[in-house]
């Protein structure tokens, strides 16, 4: 249980997953266009870390033996179980709720599919090698961090709408350096865990 | 409704390789970069394998998925992202570079998944007919390509002392250039770079627009 | 062209502020003079001076008046060149006052506009990029040649405090040494009698702000009582923990910006958060000095901390009106 919360606190702050790998860096700073569809993103995007991290680590920790063609298949195994989980949960909200899942389609299928999600379900079996707990705050802590994240996106950009920016930093740039300048403020700690 | 003409300013391939570059302007594919775009070999072997995962997906995409529901087509083409993406795999490390295969085996799953297809192969494609499709997909490869190369590139020079890992001589030595920071910063002067062209390059034909009318 | 909201309130103040802060570190040079010779004060105006060309590129880039007789880039470049090891190299100050005006400053708008530290991200880029350069301190009286790059054969090397406190030991120098500045470490790493003494002028002159300042250090010396990294009395956990690094040398220089919040309550909390964090790296950071992280780091809470002070208050405030309606 412990693991859980280290690996929660770890991912949430320290070592964000957008900062310290880049990591949902392209769709946060996409998003950032449209704040108001952040929260349940990130809402979707915790659903299904914890729920794919359920099925995928006892998979592939204890069904699939270490060796040249699993490690080039597991990752299709990943994305396989990705896969399944995301047209459940289709399935039960067409039958559920038809009219709400026309709404948040768009933000269900990029909370499923995307690299933060699937790039988190790959490391945690090569490099992070970890009890199940540990896996499992690592998904809801890249949630939480991405979340903390993007409002701080928000926030600064809000702040960064000022008349005397040069014309060529406005917008996409000025985000891009701000994303680097916080990536530099948290490199002053030490990995608590190895990513890569 | 699906497009399938090209007018003369929106050529979907010079758009999303160089005026709305794909990286630079649109945001989109900037994980590999920051992450594997540490050397030179990296940045070409995923431009690579992101062509010749990128250009059939769109173009499946481009046939088929106008017919699925939106819901369906998230899964199809990651599921074909990936098939390719593991050929590609296999392709690096049997015909290619068993040692670049190693250095980049946990990144390329990741190219599969990319922003890269869910906005150009899940996105443009599905809206615009074949032959826009495979133009994007062209120019959003490309596009990819050129801004890894070149941020790798540097990144190698500055950090490491090399080139494609031949020795180059470099006054200045900088070993945190592999760090994600400074990755970001130097997107962050590249998309700064081409705004600054961009707006230049405007000024200059509006200047020769109202010169052609005075 | 109507100007955004910076902190500051007029160009003059400034001038004013950044001549205190040049000012005040003279007295912070002399120690370092005696001890290593002219190389120190050579690094603090290697960085100023770049800083100051760097200002000038900047201006003509933007096509904006030139500004650098305002100080701001003076006072960021000096500050890098402070926080350096007299034995650092000179292109070092070079690389973070241009990465400071040119990466840090104008991209963000200039004077006013940056969300943080220009002074503080350069170290924290110099710190990652060459630590071994950053952390190695000369033994004290050795008289440091003015070369481009002093051979490291060529010079005897000594562990600051801050080094000694990393690996989990107190300084082997006296409490009478860490008070004067009798220590290896960074330019800026003198005693603290002299600190306090800049301290006061710099208070006086109102070019720093004390509401940030003495909650920040009460901050780490509470932390440095409750969680000292080494088994000894409480007082000299404080006097340690204080006078390594360049921890002080931040509270004065590098907190008080025009990031800084506004109200008395949100300095106070800034102050706190920069303590906690300073501290905080200090157990679980990578380097021996992590102050210049810290700092950037409370930077990103920075403009929220006025408008959350004011909420907590005014709720409060509200909460005690409603009592008192009810007492009534």
């Amino acid at each position: 249980m412990g693991d859980f919360f280290l690996y929660l606190i770890a991912m949430a702050t320290v070592q964000n997953i957008v900062l310290s790998t880049g990591i949902g860096a392209s769709v946060m700073l996409r998003m950032s266009r449209q704040p108001k569809d952040i929260p349940l993103y990130c809402g979707f995007l915790c659903g299904f870390s914890v729920v794919d991290m359920l099925l995928v680590y006892p998979i592939r920790r204890y069904l699939l033996p270490k060796d040249f063609i699993t490690n080039l298949i597991s990752p299709a195994v990943v994305v396989l179980v990705v896969i399944f989980v995301y047209l459940l949960v289709v399935a039960i909200l067409k039958r559920a709720v038809p009219r709400v899942l026309s709404r948040i389609q768009r933000i269900l299928s990029l909370a499923a599919f995307n690299n933060v999600l699937i790039g988190l379900l790959m490391i945690t079996e090569f490099s992070l090698n970890t009890s199940l707990w540990g896996a499992l705050g690592a998904a809801v802590g890249a949630a939480l961090g991405f979340f903390l994240l993007s409002r701080l996106i928000d926030e600064a950009l809000s702040r960064l709408d000022n008349p005397e920016m040069p014309a060529a930093f406005k917008g996409f740039p000025i985000a891009l350096l701000y994303l680097g300048l916080l990536a530099l403020a948290f490199s002053g700690f030490k990995p608590a865990i190895t990513l890569f | 409704m699906r497009t399938n003409w090209i007018s003369r300013e929106e050529n979907p391939f010079f758009a999303s390789f160089l005026s709305r570059n794909i990286v630079l302007v649109q945001a989109v594919g900037i994980c590999p970069i920051i992450l594997a775009g540490t050397t030179l070999q990296n940045g070409v072997a995923l431009t690579a394998c992101t062509l010749a995962v990128l250009l059939p997906v769109s173009l499946i995409m481009s046939l088929v998925g106008e017919k699925l529901s939106p819901w369906m087509r998230p899964p199809l083409y990651t599921i074909l992202a990936m098939g390719l993406m593991v050929l590609s795999a296999w392709v690096l490390e049997t015909y290619v570079s068993a040692d670049l295969y190693a250095k980049l085996y946990i990144f390329l799953p990741l190219m599969a998944v990319n922003t890269l297809f869910t906005y150009r192969a899940g996105g443009y494609s599905v809206q615009h007919a074949p032959h826009l499709a495979l133009l994007d997909a062209l120019g959003s490869g490309l596009g990819f390509g050129i801004v890894i190369c070149a941020v790798s590139a540097l990144r190698e020079m500055l950090a490491q002392g090399t080139l494609w890992g031949k020795p180059v001589e470099m006054s200045v030595h900088f070993s945190a250039a592999s760090l994600p920071a400074v990755g970001f910063i130097m997107l962050a002067f590249m998309a700064a770079a081409l705004q600054w062209l961009k707006a230049g390059l405007s000024r200059l034909a509006d200047k020769q627009r109202g010169q052609n009318h005075g | 062209m109507e100007r955004q909201a910076p902190f500051i309130r007029g160009d003059d103040r400034i001038t004013h502020h950044n001549r205190d802060l040049l000012i005040a570190l003279l007295p912070i040079l002399v120690m370092p003079t005696l001890f290593y010779g002219w190389r120190p004060v050579l690094l603090v105006l290697t960085g100023m001076l770049t800083a100051m060309v760097c200002e000038c590129v900047g201006c003509v880039l933007m096509r904006r008046r030139i500004s650098v007789l305002d100080g701001y880039a003076a006072a960021s470049g000096a500050l890098i060149g402070a926080m350096m090891s007299p034995l650092a190299p000179m292109w070092m100050p070079v690389v973070g006052a241009i990465f400071a005006i040119l990466v840090v400053k104008f991209p963000f708008g200039g004077q006013g506009h940056y969300l943080f530290s220009p002074a503080a991200a350069a170290v924290a880029l110099l710190t990652q990029c060459w630590p071994h350069h950053m952390f190695t301190y000369p033994v004290l009286h050795t008289k440091l040649p003015l070369l481009w790059e002093v051979p490291a054969e060529s010079v005897i090397t000594a562990t600051s405090p801050a080094g000694q406190l990393a690996t989990g030991t107190y300084s082997v120098y006296s409490g009478v040494d860490l008070l004067t500045g009798m220590i290896p470490g960074p330019i800026a790493g003198t005693g603290l009698l002299v600190l306090a003494a800049v301290a006061l002028y710099l208070f006086i002159r109102h070019s720093t702000f004390p509401m940030v300042t003495g909650p920040y250090i009460l901050t780490c010396a509470v932390l440095a009582v409750l969680f000292p990294r080494a088994s000894g009395d409480w007082y000299i956990s404080i006097i340690n923990e204080l006078s390594a690094g360049y921890l002080l040398f931040a509270g004065l220089f590098l907190l008080n910006s025009c990031i800084t919040p506004r109200s008395r309550t949100g300095r106070a909390v800034y102050g706190v958060l920069a303590g906690c964090l300073v501290m905080l790296l200090r157990h679980v950071g990578q380097f021996e000095e992590g102050t210049c992280f810290a700092v950037l780091l409370v930077n990103v809470v920075a403009p929220r901390l006025d408008n959350v002070c004011w909420r907590v208050r005014a709720f409060a405030r509200r909460l005690w009106e409603r009592k008192g309606v009810h007492a009534e």
